[in-house]
């Protein structure tokens, strides 16, 4: 199981690797990957079960779990945290905040 | 006289469940409610939003997936909308984006056909929605025309953020109406339950209830209500915690469990007097099933906005083609502005259209559109059609049939659908969207289901009288949306909350004797 969990995280960090561009983690540096399938377990059994027979290919792990890998990421506490971090360095129109009290003035 | 276990039985424990309790447990009664789910958290509060993986799977909005203990399956297999909902203490609130409208004046006076009209006006139910506005906690700005009247209760709006001003100035341009949302959201601080803070039944009319000693039964599945033979019902069979088949009696039964479960148990509810379901001499029960179809646009602005900063559903809406008449349909839409979702939705939605790649783009791909994205959704008004409807199916593990909707949506709804797509489009560009997705009618969103047991003044095509009360059994009340005679073109909870109010004031007014006894 040890020996199939990391061959699944590397498999998962192809799906989604670092990015020092923006700077981000792979996913198994994000995610608990050992937690991940133990969910996956209760959440879906059916394609818990195919993963666990065999490694499978990075196609059919798409196929099979993409949108709970990108749920997972997306959840995790690190990404969120990155993500106010690329807010506060890229947001700039903050002109909109006066603006904003004077134009529910004007409706009232 | 019989002795019975309580004054009051509530079956079901979501808004309208609620508001009904509170409002007769101040006045001194034994109150019961059942409730087949759990207790929950509203999983939207946007500021505190950190769920596990797990919890966030849990709270999905299709019961057919999320295939929680409290859940029954829905077959959807002919419907053209499929349901979303949530089985729980505080009912679909726990995952609602608290979008608190009223309805329009001209919801109540417009008639169906010559025979189908609401049997009530919108001043009958003004108090209750003013009630309502200060109890739950509704945001929002006084002064909007779409109301006769100045709506005084409301905390102060939700801010707008960079994303939408930009759409309320492209309205402005166009010359057309927009207003802040009334939302159901915490924006005062005078209020304990924290800014940010979703108010829901959990968190206002249900902490009031318990309080003043109604007794919660949860995951408690009623199954039946049973009658006697003066057609007067006396109590109800359900399903306990530990799967035990019990009963328990009333002097007076409302029914609260939402436009499809309301109908589910009317309907396994059938006797020898009523073989076609219980209340449903008319044949009513179950028909007319109306969804507020939708149509949505996106647009992709070049700069980031924040535009996922805020509660997604509670910004700034339209009633601009809701009021107007147009010679296209019949009725009319509301065009309400979301926020961007959640970056774990978003980025499902963007990988189902397309536009998330896995690999070496990933990052690329996703911040090409994270935080940059603005939707509308058109809220269509549906007309009632008795085509359209809920029945039983299968027997389920809890002894109660599974409902089947039946659904398919009319050429009115399609043209209205088409009409607000054009219209959000030119919104959009009229902003400075770059790129424009639209499409419609969106499959999952059957939250708002309505008309399942309407209200009427002539029994022969109506559920339930102007009181709530059944035509058939008088100790019987419905308070929730399956009563509504049409649907409007806006959120539906302001409304179920405001009639749950009026017929539980009338419940105390009326049988207040058959109390004391």
């Amino acid at each position: 199981m040890k020996n199939l969990e990391n061959e699944y995280s590397k498999l998962f960090d192809e799906l989604i690797p670092d990015s020092k561009e923006y700077g981000f983690s792979s996913f198994s540096k994000s995610v608990n990957v050992k937690l991940f399938l133990k969910d996956l377990r209760r959440i879906k059994p059916k394609s818990y079960k195919l993963i666990l027979k065999n490694l499978i290919s990075k196609r059919e792990i798409i196929n099979l779990i993409g949108y709970e890998i990108l749920e997972a990421y997306f959840l995790s506490k690190n990404v969120l945290k990155n993500l106010k971090r690329y807010e506060k360095k890229n947001f700039f129109e903050k002109k909109f905040i006066r603006d904003e009290i004077i134009l529910f003035k004007k409706k009232q | 006289m019989p002795k019975y276990d309580f004054d009051v039985i509530i079956i079901g424990g979501g808004v309208a469940a609620s508001v009904a309790a509170y409002n007769l447990s101040k006045s001194n009664l034994k109150i019961a409610c059942f409730e087949q789910g759990n207790y929950e958290k509203n999983s939207s509060n946007y500021k505190k939003k950190k769920l596990s993986f797990f919890d966030y799977k849990k709270m999905n909005i299709n019961p057919n997936l999320r295939k929680l203990k409290s859940d029954y399956l829905i077959d959807d297999t002919e419907s053209d909308i499929s349901i979303a909902n949530f089985n729980a203490l505080g009912g679909s609130s726990v995952l609602y984006s608290a979008h608190l409208p009223r309805f329009l004046p001209k919801d109540f006076k417009q008639k169906i056909n010559k025979k189908i009209y609401w049997p009530l006006k919108y001043e009958d139910l003004k108090k209750y929605y003013d009630l309502n506005e200060k109890i739950l906690g509704v945001s929002g700005l006084s002064g909007d025309k779409t109301y006769p009247d100045k709506i005084e209760n409301l905390m102060p709006p939700v801010k707008l953020g960079a994303a939408i001003h930009k759409i309320a100035k492209a309205f402005d341009k166009l010359n057309w109406h927009w207003w802040p949302s009334y939302s159901g959201v915490v924006t005062s601080k005078k209020d304990k339950r924290g800014l940010g803070t979703i108010s829901e039944p959990n968190n206002s009319y249900w902490p009031k209830a318990i309080k003043n000693k109604v007794k919660i039964f949860i995951n408690s599945t009623v199954i039946k209500i049973i009658c006697n033979k003066k057609n007067e019902a006396t109590g109800i069979r359900y399903l306990n915690s530990k799967k035990k088949i019990q009963k328990r009696s009333a002097k007076i039964i409302i029914l609260a469990s939402g436009g499809l479960g309301t109908p589910r148990i009317l309907l396994n509810s059938k006797n020898i007097n009523f073989p076609n379901g219980l209340a449903n001499s008319s044949g009513m029960v179950g028909k007319n099933l109306m969804l507020h179809p939708l149509g949505w646009v996106e647009g992709k602005f070049p700069n980031f906005l924040k535009s996922y900063d805020g509660p997604q559903g509670c910004s700034i809406s339209s009633s601009q083609f809701l009021k107007k008449k147009n010679k296209d349909f019949k009725k009319g839409y509301l065009i309400q502005i979301l926020r961007e979702p959640h970056p774990v939705e978003q980025s499902v939605i963007k990988k189902k259209l397309n536009k998330l790649n896995f690999g070496n783009n990933f990052f690329k791909n996703f911040f090409s559109f994270y935080g940059k994205t603005i939707s509308a959704a058109i809220i269509c008004e549906d007309l009632p059609e008795t085509k359209n409807m809920v029945v039983l199916s299968k027997i389920n593990r809890t002894k109660i049939p599974n409902v089947k909707v039946i659904y398919k949506l009319s050429k009115n709804s399609k043209k209205m659908i088409s009409h607000g797509i054009k219209n959000a489009t030119k919104l959009m560009k009229v902003a400075g969207a770059r790129e424009i997705v639209s499409f419609g009618p969106v499959k999952h969103t059957g939250w708002h289901i309505m008309g399942t047991a309407r209200m009427g003044s002539n029994k022969k095509n109506s559920v339930v009288d102007k009181n709530g009360k059944c035509h058939d059994v008088k100790n019987l009340f419905i308070v929730d949306s399956s009563i509504f005679t049409s649907s409007s073109g806006v959120n539906p909870v302001s409304t179920i909350c405001a009639l749950s109010f009026k017929i539980s004031d009338y419940i105390k007014e009326n049988y207040y004797e058959k109390f004391r006894k």
